[in-house]
């Protein structure tokens, strides 16, 4: 089952009416297993899944009451080393098949194998291993671990939720329902995510496509058309697939009274490349910060104080390269991964480069100037863009810059044609100078809607209005694709 | 939390932060003090640790940078772990 599709809409409301009517905790528990159970159902298309996924759940939990009953170092070790070689093999990664020198065949073992959120199971186990050694984690049980793992709003690509966040809501589900305001909210973010990723990406990738032929087109390249389409539009069609889907999680799991946490916080205003991190798939970036990035600096500072510094850089770049290599299969996104390390890596260095060079006042000026805030929210913008074309379908960033330049060579009058002034480049011109004048004034601005937002009256009415305008939307951007034919949305990080 | 505790803590963040005249307040949040970035971070933390000899976990040390977490939290934290140190011995 899809999650942007009429029947998870239907589904999720007929589940969360029934849910409250049960009257204690055991039987919304009882009932909340089925419903995630059933969905895991729709996502497993075969057999030879079934039994991959159940013994990747099941080793995750047998390793997790393994440390439990003999907790020591070295048992976490190994334990967090086999579940990772696991996941890789289960993953079949091509760069393995290189380091093994070809003798690597999980392909013809694993053939017809389709795992659904198996990174997101491997992510929550490590976290709730590491915390159970340190003693940090919350009781839990096979029971509570498995609705934890499989519940079907954070199943297909999480957001990452913290298990002893996750218990709290488990605990207290005996708890009436929300009031009127909350509910409707959790609707409202629903509705949005069905929109953003049914009727906002969807426009996105025709875009993209577009764009595509255009630059492709061996006869009559348009190339300035084409490349700007190709770069600018995929880092917006991923974003809003994905915080669609997000934002489908966080209304879906909000109805059965579950915060699920934020995973972005508008990921393209960012002034560097770790406050990108920070704001784009939040729960992802955090959880290599927690596991990978801060307990391997850590366990480096301690040792070597003198070099921690040096030490951090590296530890930055291989943190990103990691998060990198985990998004995909194939050598684009250990590249994709390694223009993040380095992009994250060059902002920690300029930014230490700064307060040395220019001291505490200056830092705090710099800091502070709006010109330079633009220009480094543009140019860290062009620069996602860039890592994103490792991302997009069948094209990497270095064959990317190839073939432009190479149509370039054969047709260069192409490029000056493409400057012609169309809607396109005049449009371009005139929302670049809104959005400069924008950015200018942006305390006015912001302080403006501030008063216009406080000015409006603060009724559930208003909420209910608003919901039930976008279920109108969303029920006809729904039965529009139907009658159309259209493929329902796939969430494009599920694969990863 | 003692005013010693608190005086010593203090000095743990001057010499990370490489500033004689910082004055830890409560409301202060990480964006508040210049520098203190994911890196600066576990430098302080394992500075606090060597200080008072107390131990923290990778989930509190991500949550002590998490929004909503100011150095009043972080104190709390402290204490506590301070308290249970003491406990303990």
């Amino acid at each position: 089952m899809n999650v942007c599709s009429f029947p998870f809409l239907l589904g999720v409301g007929l589940a969360a009416i029934l849910f409250h009517l049960a009257p204690w905790k055991g039987p919304r528990r009882l009932f909340l297993t089925v419903v995630n159970v059933a969905f895991l159902v729709t996502q497993v298309p075969n057999w030879r899944s079934w039994l991959c996924f159940a013994g990747f759940f099941l080793l995750t939990y047998g390793v997790l009451r393994f440390l439990k009953a003999r907790p020591s170092r070295d048992h976490l070790i190994a334990s967090i080393g086999l579940v990772v070689c696991v996941f890789v093999y289960l993953r079949r990664y091509d760069f393995v098949n290189l380091l093994l020198g070809g003798g690597w065949a999980p392909n013809e073992v694993l053939s017809g194998v389709e795992l659904v959120g198996i990174s997101y199971i491997m992510f929550k186990a490590i976290h709730m291993m590491v915390d159970q050694w340190e003693g940090q984690l919350a009781p839990y049980g096979l029971f509570s671990y498995l609705n934890y793992q499989l519940a079907f709003f954070t199943l297909l690509s999480g957001p990452i939720y913290r298990y002893n966040d996750f218990q709290e809501a488990w605990q207290q589900m005996d708890m009436g329902p929300g009031d009127a305001r909350g509910t409707l909210r959790c609707w409202g973010r629903l509705l949005i995510g069905m929109l953003q990723m049914g009727l906002v990406a969807p426009l996105l990738w025709e875009g993209f496509d577009r764009a595509g032929r255009l630059l492709f087109n061996p006869s009559a390249p348009d190339l300035l058309q084409g490349l700007a389409g190709r770069f600018y539009v995929y880092p917006f069609y991923l974003y809003f697939n994905f915080a669609g889907y997000t934002n489908i999680a966080i209304g879906a799991g909000g109805l059965f009274g579950f915060r699920v946490p934020e995973n972005f916080h508008y990921p393209f205003l960012s002034r560097n490349m770790i406050d990108f991190w920070n704001r784009w798939h939040i729960t992802l970036s955090w959880w290599i910060r927690d596991y990978v990035f801060m307990t391997s600096y850590k366990a480096c500072a301690e040792r070597f104080s003198k070099w921690s510094r040096l030490c951090g850089y590296g530890l930055l770049f291989l943190a990103l390269l990691i998060a990198g290599v985990w998004h995909g299969t194939t050598f684009a996104f250990v590249a994709f991964g390694a223009a993040h390390g380095f992009g994250i890596m060059a902002a920690q260095i300029y930014t230490d480069s700064l307060k040395k060079g220019l001291g505490r006042a200056g830092f705090q000026r710099y800091v502070q100037s709006r010109l330079i805030h633009g220009a480094a929210i543009v140019l860290t913008f062009h620069y996602i863009c860039f890592t994103f074309l490792y991302f997009s379908s069948g094209v990497d960033g270095a064959s990317f810059w190839f073939f432009s330049a190479m149509t370039l060579m054969k047709a260069p009058g192409s490029a000056f044609s493409a400057l012609r002034l169309t809607w396109w480049t005049g449009g371009s011109i005139l929302a670049l100078t809104v959005l400069a004048v924008a950015w200018w004034n942006s305390d006015r601005l912001m302080a403006g809607l501030r008063g216009a937002a406080a000015r409006l009256p603060q009724r559930t009415s208003l909420l209910y209005a608003a919901v039930c305008s976008m279920a109108v939307l969303t029920t006809f951007v729904l039965l529009a694709s139907w009658a159309l034919q259209q493929k329902d949305p796939v969430v494009v990080y599920m694969r990863f | 939390m003692s005013e010693e505790l608190r005086a010593q803590v203090q000095q743990v963040f001057r010499d990370v932060f490489d500033d004689p005249s910082l004055v830890l307040r409560d409301e202060m949040a990480s964006e508040d003090i210049e520098g203190w970035d994911s890196l600066t971070h576990i430098n302080l933390i394992v500075a606090v640790e060597r200080k008072l000899g107390i131990k923290f976990a990778t989930a509190e040390i991500g949550r002590t940078k998490e929004p909503g977490q100011n150095v009043g939290s972080f104190l709390r934290m402290i204490e506590a772990k301070v308290a249970a140190k003491q406990g303990v011995a």
